[in-house]
């Protein structure tokens, strides 16, 4: 891992040396909600039999979505090419999908992401005017699943009292593709568009409870997972609006 | 080594350390706990009991009971995260020996002999370095629906000498 880590910072470096201006963006970032495993837990959870006849609201089983704020920098050469080496991160979160009960009692799911994505850039540029990018690389993404649960009186829980609540945490590298559309009127400061297609992992890694040692699950709910798990298996397209500022020389 | 070299050096370092510091939650929330003096006051304990409409039935509330010693030291489960610690009982005079582990979210404890129980998940409902407060909940329905008779015990500790 650390070797990894070496060899990568040595190419940025090394890459650098050779490049033309450096460029930073900051945008919005939306990603749907599609994981299988997180599906079928809620699926299995609105149609539970011990639930029947006590949900008010069931868990949202198909839509949700991920928002959240990405941060890039670029090293680049444009001069009707574009090349740019790209290093950001992006945080995410879900919107809290609630099973409500008719009783008060509510179940919780929030899901973390957090992203770092290293990839390249290739395409064509208009001096500052205009860019496009092809974007290929990796993307190594640390994921936080909290599952708790609301009573009447609004005390949150995490306890064990309620089998599958807990914090669920995991990692998984893929790879990425996509692209980057920059816009600008003026130098220095483009509106960007970019677009990635987050693959799914080839490993079913899994989310792992901390803390909790669990033992079997009286919910009985098939959570798409070994034992007390979660497949990390988020994945699909991602899009992000920001502006960027770029330092350096632009070829006229 | 150019300016503009410098300048993506130095961004991509900051945005690595930006990345794995916020990795490290679980950690943090145990430096709270045994940064300092590590000694932090039992200021009371509630124990609450709702019958199967969720009226309270009982409310029994124990005054500075004793306090907590917490350690950096990992315990004999220190592959898993726990961390050693001490809760002295005032009324009794007496140190039990425990382990504990904690995260941003949780607070478990294994308090062998003493008062607290064996093998005690807490929820953190206020995570501070001066003042916390831990929920546990039990269902005495075994089937974990939501309809049982429920108990509800409220821990607050705060740093000794804080007030």
């Amino acid at each position: 891992m650390n070797r990894s880590f070496l060899t990568i910072f040595a190419l940025i470096i090394s890459a650098n040396v050779f490049t033309q201006g450096v460029a930073f963006w900051v945008g919005h970032t939306h990603q749907p909600f599609k994981s299988i495993s997180f599906s079928n837990y809620f699926t299995d959870y609105n149609n539970n039999e011990a639930f029947v006849g006590y949900l008010e609201k069931p868990f949202d089983a198909v839509q949700n979505n991920f928002n959240g704020i990405s941060t890039n920098m670029s090293v680049f050469v444009s001069d009707g090419y574009d090349f740019r080496g790209n290093n950001g991160f992006t945080f995410l979160k879900s919107i809290n999908n609630t099973a409500d009960f008719k009783n008060g009692d509510k179940r919780h799911v929030d899901v973390y992401m957090t992203d770092w994505n290293l990839d390249i850039g290739f395409g064509f540029s208009l001096s500052y005017f205009f860019f496009l990018n092809f974007n290929v690389g990796m993307n190594s993404r640390f994921g936080k699943a909290l599952l708790y649960f609301e009573y009447p009186d609004n005390t949150i829980s995490f306890g064990k009292e309620k089998t599958v609540s807990g914090v669920y945490s995991g990692w998984r590298l893929t790879g990425l593709l996509g692209g980057t559309i920059g816009i600008s009127a003026i130098p220095y400061v483009q509106f960007i568009y970019r677009i990635d297609y987050v693959f799914k992992p080839y490993a079913d890694l899994i989310y792992q409870t901390q803390l909790v040692d669990r033992l079997y699950f009286i919910e009985n709910i098939d959570i798409g997972g070994a034992g007390d798990s979660f497949y990390n298996d988020f994945y699909g397209w991602r899009h992000t609006f920001g502006i960027q500022i770029s330092i350096g020389q632009y070829e006229d | 080594m150019n300016n503009l070299t410098r300048i993506s050096l130095l961004s991509f370092i900051v945005a690595l350390l930006v990345f794995f510091c916020s990795c490290d939650k679980e950690d943090q929330a145990a430096k709270y706990l045994h940064n300092g003096t590590d000694i932090w006051k039992v200021e009371s304990i509630q124990y609450l009991e709702y019958d199967t409409t969720g009226n309270i039935i009982s409310d029994t509330t124990i005054i500075e009971p004793g306090e907590f010693v917490f350690f950096q030291e990992v315990s004999s489960y220190g592959a898993d995260g726990y961390h050693q610690g001490i809760f002295i009982n005032y009324d009794e005079n007496i140190g039990y020996t425990l382990d504990y582990v904690i995260d941003k979210y949780r607070f478990k404890i294994i308090d062998y002999s003493g008062p607290f129980g064996f093998d005690k998940l807490y929820t953190i409902t206020e995570l501070g370095k001066q003042k916390q407060e831990w929920i546990y909940i039990i269902n005495y329905n075994d089937l974990g629906l939501d309809w049982e008779i429920r108990a509800k015990e409220i821990v607050k500790i705060s740093k000794k000498g804080y007030n």
